[in-house]
């Protein structure tokens, strides 16, 4: 038989199957249950759960046993628990993120704020450092300059400048003398600025 | 128990063991090695650092400064971290200007610490810097220090002093005698710091006090010029050397102090410079005064009312007191005989006249005259090592002492002493403590004469110097009233040298109303002996330059 025709013959073959009577008996299988596992225990074999019209096949009508799972007895049955209706609860999506929040601000307060505020005053004192170094430095030019510009005022250095330029003590001094009734009366307002 | 549970019980376990010991050592340095750790972690983090006070400032009268604090550089080495001595000093001798053997020898100390050079010049140190920046040197390093410095320089050093030593305090001078004012005190400042020495956070910090500053009342442009004088004097007359005082004697001010030698101030410790030019010989130093001493005894006749200025006296060519003959100091012209008024005595300068006064002043009268002038007490002059006068106690009297101490011998004072007292008659006989700073304690004053005798002193001085020994101190413009000296100097073994002479003069100007008492003392002139050629024409210099620099108007004409 070519395989187009052997799979058109067991296709015919599969559709000729038709559970068997204790097949259809056994639909409502709740009410016989019982009796089919005592049967079973009883026989040591399946209850027949399908018939097959295998009379093209053997040449007449045979039947086969669907392998059946297992079932444990329960030899007392337990109660069933009471079941009731129970409705999945909505996680609380606020109280969660309140809790991020907290957990947050106190690895804030705890640890990064430390560091913060450690860095912030170690700023702070390079600051200080950095001010006072500025402060020193400042102070040194200001008295630099203070001793320059006292150098610079010396009355050795002025009276070279002096003599340098040509200027000198007065060989001889005269003093004019103003008679009263000449001098301007103080606060003479044509003589103010003078 | 199934062998998942085992697991995880030995797991328990190990933690719990863990946990344990970590306790433990926790326990351990939180509490039993927690001081010591807590001291050793100190020692590595905490530093103190000395906040330096800046020491005052000296000013004069007009805010001019004298002597200022200036940050400088100082190179210092650490020998032992040193590689190539040679080398480096190669490299340095340059910059900072010391002998390459020198820095060779330093930096091959067996030390951890040398100075290489000290308070050197900020740019100096700045070089040196870059130096061991851009040849990456160990073991030298550039510090600041504060350095003393006297930016007039040869300006009133024996006066300014010193400042030295470790601390780099005060040693001589007004920097020692205000050295509690100028120095301040220091502060310190506690910080931690990490590994590399960057400051973390200040832990402490006491703040240095400034040094206050100190305002002389001194008058930076006169004393110049007073020590100009002084030292054209020395020069003139050859003299060993010579020293000068300018005073308000209203005030008790001191305007000038001026010694000779007269050197840079910044270089006050050279070795150039002899012990005796350090001293400032107008506190320190005494002499005898010779006739300038003469007024302490006039005035002591007059304030006895034994004498009046018109009073004349008979007087020959010398006057002998027991064995001890004085003689007039110029004899030549002197007639045996003559007739000289207490003025004339004073204004000519006569021993024989003055020898007589004193005998008839007494020696109670005298001695108490000369302690009112305070020549024998110190004047407490806010200046160290200032020297009292010396005179021989009352009871040790010779016979022969009536007879030198009238004219100026047998005592010694301090030019400082002489120009206070010629100040006391200038201020209408009050004498006023001199002083040399501004803000110091009220001065005391005490009367030593009448405001009358005062006034007769005064008008006999000018007479001295108008038609007298002091001609030569004349200022033009100006009145001036003074007395010259000529004091024979003492020998070391007791007696007088012949040819050594303290030539003097002090006077007032101007003489109706003083407002200068100027004194001149030039010790052991060789060319020129007589106080009237040597000291009195420096006065009259002075004393014209003090004038118009201090802005006083010369005197009216009559």
């Amino acid at each position: 038989m070519t395989s187009i025709a052997r799979l058109a013959w067991m296709a015919d073959w599969e559709e000729s199957v038709s559970a068997s009577s204790v097949a259809r008996r056994s639909g409502t299988r709740g009410a016989t249950e019982t009796r089919a596992a005592a049967r079973t225990q009883a026989t040591g074999r399946t209850p027949v759960t399908a018939r097959v019209d295998a009379s093209r096949y053997y040449g007449r009508e045979a039947t086969a046993r669907v392998p059946q799972p297992t079932r444990e007895t329960v030899a007392a049955p337990r109660p069933l628990p009471e079941l009731r209706v129970v409705t999945r609860r909505q996680p609380r999506w606020g109280l969660i993120a309140m809790a991020l929040v907290m957990t947050a601000a106190l690895l804030a307060a705890c640890i990064i704020a430390p560091m913060l505020i450690h860095s912030a005053s170690t700023g702070v004192e390079s600051t200080i450092g950095q001010l006072e170094s500025q402060q020193k430095e400042l102070a040194a030019a200001n008295s630099a300059l203070s001793a320059q510009i006292s150098a610079l005022s010396s009355p050795e250095r002025v009276a070279e400048q002096a003599n340098r330029l040509g200027l000198g003590p007065a060989v001889s001094v005269y003093y004019v003398e103003a008679g009263v009734e000449t001098a301007a009366p103080e606060g003479e307002p044509s003589t103010t600025g003078r | 128990m199934s062998r998942t549970n085992k697991r995880l019980a030995l797991f328990m376990g190990l933690a719990m063991v863990f946990l344990v010991v970590l306790f433990g050592r926790t326990f351990y340095v939180q509490v039993i090695a927690a001081p010591a750790l807590q001291e050793k972690g100190e020692g590595q983090s905490l530093r103190s650092i000395a906040l330096e006070a800046p020491r005052g400032t000296i000013y004069d009268r007009d805010g001019q400064a004298l002597a200022v604090s200036q940050t400088m550089a100082s190179v210092y080495a650490n020998p032992r971290q040193v590689d190539k001595a040679a080398e480096l000093a190669q490299m340095l001798a340059p910059v900072l200007e010391v002998p390459e053997e020198d820095l060779v020898e330093k930096l091959s100390a067996d030390s951890g610490f040398r100075y290489l050079a000290r308070r050197v010049e900020q740019s100096v140190g700045k070089q040196v810097q870059a130096l061991i920046e851009e040849h990456d040197v160990a073991g030298v390093g550039v510090c600041p220090e504060v350095k003393r410095v006297y930016p007039k320089g040869a300006l009133a050093p024996q006066l300014l002093g010193l400042v030295g030593g470790d601390d780099y305090a005060g040693l001589a001078g007004l920097e020692l005698q205000y050295e509690d004012l100028l120095s301040g005190t220091p502060g310190e400042q506690q910080v931690i710091s990490d590994l590399a020495g960057n400051r973390l956070s200040t832990v402490s910090v006491e703040e240095a006090q400034p040094g206050t500053d100190v305002a002389l009342t001194i008058d930076a442009d006169v004393q110049y010029e007073t020590e100009k004088v002084l030292t054209d004097v020395v020069e003139e007359f050859q003299a060993v050397k010579a020293c000068a005082v300018v005073l308000d004697p209203s005030t008790g001010e001191i305007i000038a102090m001026a010694n000779t030698p007269v050197f840079d101030a910044n270089g006050y410790a050279s070795s150039d410079i002899g012990e005796s030019d350090r001293r400032n010989m107008a506190v320190t130093d005494q002499y005898e005064p010779g006739s300038t001493f003469k007024m302490v005894t006039t005035a002591a006749a007059l304030e006895a009312g034994l004498v009046t200025p018109e009073t004349s006296f008979r007087l020959g060519k010398d006057i002998t007191v027991y064995d001890v003959t004085i003689h007039e100091a110029h004899e030549e012209g002197v007639p045996e005989m003559r007739d000289l008024t207490v003025t004339e005595i004073l204004a000519q300068s006569s021993n024989v006249g003055t020898v007589k006064l004193g005998l008839e002043v007494g020696k109670a009268r005298l001695v108490e005259m000369i302690r009112k002038f305070g020549f024998t007490e110190k004047l407490d002059v806010d200046f160290p090592g200032e020297t009292g006068g010396q005179m021989l106690p009352p009871e040790k009297w010779s016979g022969t002492t009536i007879a030198n101490v009238p004219i100026g011998h047998g005592v010694a004072v301090s030019p400082l002493q002489l120009a206070a007292a010629y100040a006391a008659i200038a201020n209408d006989g009050v004498l006023i403590q001199p002083h040399l700073a501004k803000e110091h304690a009220e001065p005391w004053s005490r009367r030593v004469v009448s405001e009358d005798v005062a006034a007769q002193l005064r008008q006999m001085l000018t007479v001295t110097v108008d038609d007298g020994t002091g001609k030569l101190a004349r200022v033009a413009g100006y009145k001036v009233a003074g007395k010259t000296g000529t004091a024979q100097k003492v020998k070391e073994g007791g007696g007088y040298y012949q040819d050594h002479v303290v030539a003097s003069f002090v006077g007032m100007v101007p003489a109706d109303d003083p407002r200068l008492v100027i004194l001149v003392t030039v010790d052991d002139p060789a060319t020129q002996h007589l106080g009237a050629y040597v000291a009195a024409p420096a006065f009259a210099d002075i004393a014209a330059f003090s004038l118009r620099a201090l802005g006083i108007p010369p005197t009216p004409a009559e």
